[in-house]
């Protein structure tokens, strides 16, 4: 016993030195594991507790940023009334080079799951939107920050965005070996693009404010692309296939030894290639170009000569069509140890990794559940993308056939105030669930 | 209802806090406290600089820059080309045709017999004879002044000869004109007289243009018509011949005017023009005190007669109230005590005489600190230099000397007063023209701009430390209300001088120096109603001695425009 206390020590420890979080983790809807057939999103390995499950539309959302809305907006000191918009509040709020936001939402419109007699086989039908934008902090945030009024600052929008809103149909099948100690799982899934709108790898674009205010612009391949819905004519959009893809998920779960159990999950591997409707929203390369004012001893206008930068040959921007170009899924990571105390406590640690996000931190997750045969509940002690400790909370029961599920990372932050949340994620459902074993041998 | 009870008894103490747990998740959705998402925001103010471009004045062009109407040149000393203001101003003689007259003159001659039929004298008795009688005569042709003059051309007017018969015989006469000589051939013109003949017989009158009257004859050498007369005779039995016996001769000139001559002309007033020309450099100055080390006063007279004139430098002054006459203090080539009786004290600038007709001489004249009291006229900062000089003909002149009148000829002298900057300013106040200005952009930004920054970089190579004063004026009915003023002092920073007062900084060794402008809210709300803004410029130089400012010494300027723009579509403080 002692030895198996070590090891889960040792493993938390580890987790939690390497101190490197994801956001949108929804760690604490992974704790509760094969409860709920949704938890294949996370983990395509799924070993159901009962026969048969389906799964009625559930909606599950995750917002992370480094930024709280007081971070942004604090408190005016002399009117309660007011708050400040504190751009420089917010950006020295910003820790590294960039603010990595994320929001995603995902609808969970069909779920159909049969226990199989060493595995299981879902059918699954979702709705998603990614958004993520990994922004420079010597970009958008710097110019907020008076970055334009800094002498000898350079501005660098090097920002990567990414919204990608898509449907996924597919098929999970989980088996498992070894006299059931070892589990894998895979999703197939089959993707439909609806609307992306993405920026250029490596695409850079910088404005040096010199000594004198000048400025020396540099832009490479600094373009952003749009495929699917067009906004601007969204009544005239029809739905159609163009834009495909693959994707699938992989996982698998060890018993090491009894009761001890490590997992690992790796998400939405895949891309969609856009090829309908593709836009390029471009400028052209420049290498150093100057902007050093007008001639003061001429009649020369000083608006007209900052307006000639655009010029032919210049900072040259437009619209042209693009061609067919992928993007990657939002892959994620999850990889967990769990250990089953007399069946009914388990105890979990959990590291999430955003793959889309690659300077992004990983979200740790120490957790405790009570693991009864129809109902469990426990909490979550995570450290967050922002490095704070947040509390989060999980249960899935069953009343009759209707299972009901909820699960957030961050607790203490609906409770406490809203306006200081920097990040925060709920997921919540129902199933209908038939087949219920008596009493599970565990 | 069995589906109920079943579960209904299935139902422990752990589903109810699973239950209570799942209530109390929703439930505290309406604990939340979201009033802080109900404030207002305030509108976000960003900072952004624009630079609005750059600017690089030679010391040359930054006098320039101050006001327009300054003349700004240059002038070479020790090598190095000084800044300098320089007037020009032009003087013409007036009425040069009055300085050589020849009004309508009958120059008189006479031709007595001195050939008689058989050599004696009475009447002839015998048959006819011919005689032939030459020699020659001379009469005065003399211009309406002193003139000694040996040659005359003219550009208009007539001759006419008439010749009255007194002698008791018919004549036939070849009169040359010796002295009035065309194409290289004296007036020539054969006269046949009859007897009797009282009321004088004349020529048809002729032009004198074209010709030259060659007046270096007679016993003076000068002013006399030199004519040689040429008589034939036919005496007749019972004609008479006497001492008496004689031909009258005038040669009538009428409406002349001289092209050009050679002689003595003396001593003789020209008329010339008074000249004012205005020193804008110094209009502009109000205060302070400068201090110019070597101004210049430079005449250049070009001559086209020839003889020299000499100008009474006396008549040179300047509006200043006090030191406003110039004082030459000294000869030197072409500067002339005027040694006239009684003796003065004043100077001729000697102009010399052109010393071919049609060609020119220029004469140059310095008058400078040394050889007069200029630098104490200028140092007076007059407004206007006023030259009402009068101009002699061969000044100083002690013998007579051979001259020429060219009327087509002139003398003009460009009087230019050139003050390099060799100079000590202390405090020296330059107040340019006020100007419009137009603020209605202003109007549009007022609500949005919280404040405003001119950043302004300079470095600077020239010796002259600068103040600006900028007044922001609102004129109304005649009334003018300053606004708000900002002054910045140093604005450029002068740059350090050598032993010869020539600046010792380069562009590329000198540190640039930064000055802000700031304008309040307050003061950006105010230049709605600016209409004008007046400058004055404070200049000192940067050593106690003076300094040489070199027109390549150079300032530049780099100009940026700092603002906290505010995002607001609300008027300001309508909220906060």
């Amino acid at each position: 016993m002692k030895n198996y206390i070590k090891l889960i020590t040792l493993i938390v420890f580890s987790i939690f030195l390497k101190n490197d979080i994801k956001a949108q983790s929804h760690v604490s809807f992974f704790h509760l594991g094969d409860y709920v057939q949704q938890s294949t999103e996370l983990s395509p390995v799924y070993l159901p507790k009962n026969k048969l499950s389906i799964g009625l539309p559930g909606v599950s959302v995750a917002v992370s940023n480094q930024l709280s809305y007081r971070q942004i907006f604090p408190q005016n000191l002399t009117n309660p009334n007011f708050v400040d918009f504190d751009m420089q509040g917010m950006y020295n709020a910003i820790d590294g080079e960039y603010n990595n936001f994320a929001i995603s939402q995902s609808v969970n419109l069909f779920n159909l799951a049969f226990k199989r007699k060493h595995g299981s086989i879902t059918f699954f039908v979702n709705q998603k939107v990614n958004t993520n934008w990994k922004m420079s902090k010597n970009g958008v945030l710097n110019i907020l920050n008076n970055g334009l009024q800094k002498r000898n600052n350079t501005i660098l929008l090097n920002d990567q965005i990414d919204a990608t809103l898509y449907a996924e149909a597919g098929i999970g099948f989980t088996q498992q070996f070894l006299k059931d100690k070892l589990a894998v799982g895979i999703k197939l899934k089959y993707l439909i693009g609806v609307a992306n709108g993405s920026t250029q790898e490596n695409a850079t674009a910088s404005v040096r404010v010199n000594n004198d205010y000048s400025w020396t612009i540099n832009t490479k391949n600094a373009f952003a692309r749009s495929a699917g819905i067009d906004l601007e004519n969204i009544k005239d959009y029809k739905f159609n296939t163009n834009n495909t893809g693959i994707g699938f998920d992989i996982g698998a779960s060890y018993e090491i030894i009894p009761n001890l159990i490590v997992e690992a999950a790796i998400n939405d591997i895949g891309a969609i290639t856009w090829k309908d409707n593709v836009k390029e929203y471009y400028v052209n390369d420049v290498t150093n170009l100057e902007h050093e004012g007008t001639n003061l001893r001429s009649d020369n206008d000083v608006l007209d000569d900052l307006e000639a930068l655009t010029e032919s040959g210049k900072l040259d921007t437009g619209e042209r069509k693009g061609t067919s170009y992928k993007t990657s899924l939002a892959t994620t990571s999850y990889l967990s140890a769990s250990y089953s105390l007399f069946k009914k406590h388990q105890f979990r640690a959990t590291m999430f990794n955003n793959h889309k996000l690659k300077d992004d931190k990983a979200v740790l997750g120490l957790g405790y559940n009570l693991a009864l045969r129809k109902t469990t509940y426990g909490v979550v002690g995570i450290k967050n993308a922002q490095g704070e400790i947040d509390y989060g909370v999980n249960f899935a029961t069953k009343i009759g056939p209707i299972q009901i599920y909820a699960a957030t990372d961050n607790l203490n932050k609906i409770l406490g105030k809203p306006e200081e949340v920097r990040n925060a994620n709920l997921k919540l459902g129902l199933n209908l669930v038939f087949g219920y074993g008596k009493k599970s041998k565990d | 209802m069995n589906i109920i009870k079943k579960n209904y008894s299935s139902l422990s103490f752990k589903n109810l806090v699973t239950i209570g747990v799942f209530l109390s998740l929703v439930g505290c959705a309406d604990t939340f406290d979201t009033s802080y998402f109900d404030k207002e925001i305030n509108d976000p103010t960003i900072g952004v600089a624009l630079k609005l471009g750059n600017a690089t004045y030679t010391a040359k062009e930054l006098f320039e820059e101050i006001d327009k109407d300054i003349e700004v040149s240059e002038t070479v000393s020790q090598g190095k080309s000084l800044v300098s203001f320089v007037y020009t101003e032009t003087i013409k003689e007036t009425n040069i045709n009055d300085f050589l007259t020849l009004s309508d003159k009958d120059s008189k001659q006479k031709f007595y017999l001195t050939v008689f039929p058989n050599g004696t004298k009475g009447t002839y008795i015998g048959p006819d004879l011919v005689l032939e009688d030459s020699k020659p005569v001379f009469s005065e042709l003399k211009p309406d002044n002193d003139a000694k003059l040996t040659e005359i051309s003219f550009s208009e007017g007539t001759f006419q000869v008439f010749l009255t018969n007194k002698i008791d015989s018919d004549l036939q006469i070849e009169f040359t004109l010796n002295s009035l000589v065309k194409d290289g051939k004296p007036f020539v013109q054969t006269f046949n007289l009859p007897k009797g003949q009282l009321t004088p017989y004349s020529s048809s009158p002729k032009k004198l243009e074209g010709y030259i009257a060659n007046l270096a004859n007679g016993t003076n050498g000068y002013n006399t018509l030199a004519t040689n007369i040429k008589a034939r005779i036919v005496a007749k039995n019972g004609e008479t011949f006497t001492d008496a016996s004689s031909l009258s001769c005038t040669i009538k000139f009428r409406n002349v005017k001289i092209k050009s001559a050679k002689g003595v002309f003396g001593k003789k007033t020209l008329d010339v023009e008074t000249k004012k020309f205005d020193l804008t450099f110094f209009e502009k100055l109000t205060e302070g005190n400068i201090s110019f080390k070597s101004p210049r006063l430079k005449l250049k007279a070009t001559n086209g007669y020839g003889f020299p004139i000499g100008i009474t430098l006396e008549g040179i002054t300047t509006t200043a109230t006090t030191n406003n006459q110039l004082s030459v203090l000294k000869e030197d080539a072409n500067l002339k005590l005027r040694s006239e009786t009684p003796e003065t004290n004043d100077y001729y600038a000697i102009i010399n005489a052109s010393e071919n007709i049609g060609i020119t001489k220029t004469t140059n004249i310095e008058i400078n600190e040394q050889n007069s009291n200029l630098a104490d006229l200028i140092n007076e900062k007059p407004q206007k230099f006023i030259i009402d000089v009068n101009a002699v003909s061969n000044p100083n002149a002690t013998t007579d000397t051979s001259d020429f009148f060219d009327s087509s000829a002139s003398i003009d002298v460009e009087v230019q007063a050139e003050l390099p900057l060799h100079v000590s300013f202390k405090s020296l106040r330059f107040e340019p023209d006020i100007f419009e200005i137009d603020t209605k952009d202003f109007k549009d930004l007022e609500n949005n701009i919280n404040t405003l920054t001119l950043e302004v970089f300079t470095k600077n190579t020239i010796p002259l430390n600068g103040n600006i004063k900028i007044q922001f004026i609102t004129t109304k009915e005649g009334t003018e209300t300053v606004e708000f003023i900002k002054n910045i002092e140093n604005m450029i920073d002068g740059a350090p001088v050598n032993r010869d007062g020539f600046s010792t900084n380069t562009l590329a060794t000198v540190s640039e120096n930064i000055k802000k402008i700031n304008l309040t809210p307050e003061e950006i709300k105010a230049l709605n109603k600016v209409t004008h803004v007046k400058t004055v410029i404070t200049l000192d130089t940067t050593n106690k001695e003076a300094v040489k400012i070199q027109s390549t010494d150079i300032v530049t300027f780099n100009m940026a425009l700092l603002v906290d723009y505010t995002f607001s579509d609300k008027e300001k403080n309508a909220n906060n």
